[in-house]
């Protein structure tokens, strides 16, 4: 499984579970599946950076996972985690809802 | 090793201790227990590649929880929890606790709220209150919750790789 793909594996599962996920968008990397998932029921971020959960790889999903929750009026104005590059190399996944 | 690895691993070792508190007073208990919640959040809030220690903060459990609703299906269930919607209303309704657990850290406490391991001076009486002595009776109001809190923490400490 390429990152991509479990990227976009990921990405499903969540969607198909919180109704609530407006938008999640990938942010490319060769080793680790980075998300960022809008959710606009959720409390703001008190910190700068966009707080994310990394999760080990599992035995359907090879690849160690990063996750960030953003509130939609802090999107794009959070700092992304070191070497996720900018908003703009996020690409929005087209998850069926 | 990694700081997160470095985390999750004195989580676990804090948890042996932990668990062995039962028989003791409360307040030894939740001094662990909000030992432990924080370092595991915190273990799971950093990246495995990060070569700095997280932030010397000691609020993460509430953020550590929300997020953990993103887990993925495979780890979701091997924390019990078959069904999505379930674990995300469990992690809902245990929030509220978590908030109360996060407080009780004595940096985040000050000398004027509980905190299961220093003296405070109770701002309505002017008291000085023994931590070993106190009820903590805003946690054990809900213990229900208290115990389920116990309960997800352990099952994600047995899964810490």
């Amino acid at each position: 499984m390429t990152v991509e793909e479990q990227a976009k594996k990921l990405a499903a599962q969540n969607k198909a579970t919180e109704s609530k996920i407006s938008e999640i968008y990938w942010f490319p990397d060769e080793k680790e599946v980075r998300l960022v998932e809008v959710l606009d029921e959720l409390p703001l971020q008190d910190s700068d950076e966009l707080e994310v959960i990394y999760f080990n790889p599992e035995p359907d999903m090879p690849h160690q996972m990063a996750i960030g929750l953003v509130h939609p009026r802090q999107f794009k104005r959070l700092t992304l985690p070191h070497a996720w590059g900018t908003w703009e190399t996020g690409r929005k996944l087209e998850i069926a809802g | 090793m990694t700081w997160r690895e470095a985390f999750l691993r004195q989580a676990r070792i804090d948890a042996e201790l932990w668990r062995c508190l039962d028989e003791t007073a409360f307040s030894h208990q939740l001094h662990y227990f909000q030992m432990v919640t924080e370092k595991l959040a915190k273990g799971y809030l950093t990246p495995a590649t990060s070569a700095k220690p997280p932030s010397h903060t000691h609020i993460r459990l509430v953020r550590f929880m929300q997020q953990l609703k993103t887990a993925p299906a495979s780890l979701r269930e091997k924390l019990g929890f078959p069904r999505a919607d379930a674990f995300r209303a469990y992690l809902d309704s245990l929030l509220p606790i978590a908030t109360r657990i996060e407080a009780l850290a004595p940096a985040v406490a000050g000398d004027n709220q509980p905190n299961p391991e220093y003296p405070w001076q109770e701002p309505s009486t002017g008291e000085i209150i023994v931590p070993g002595e106190y009820s903590f009776a805003s946690i054990t109001a809900e213990k229900v919750q208290y115990m389920k809190l116990v309960r997800l923490i352990r099952s994600v400490l047995a899964h810490v790789k």
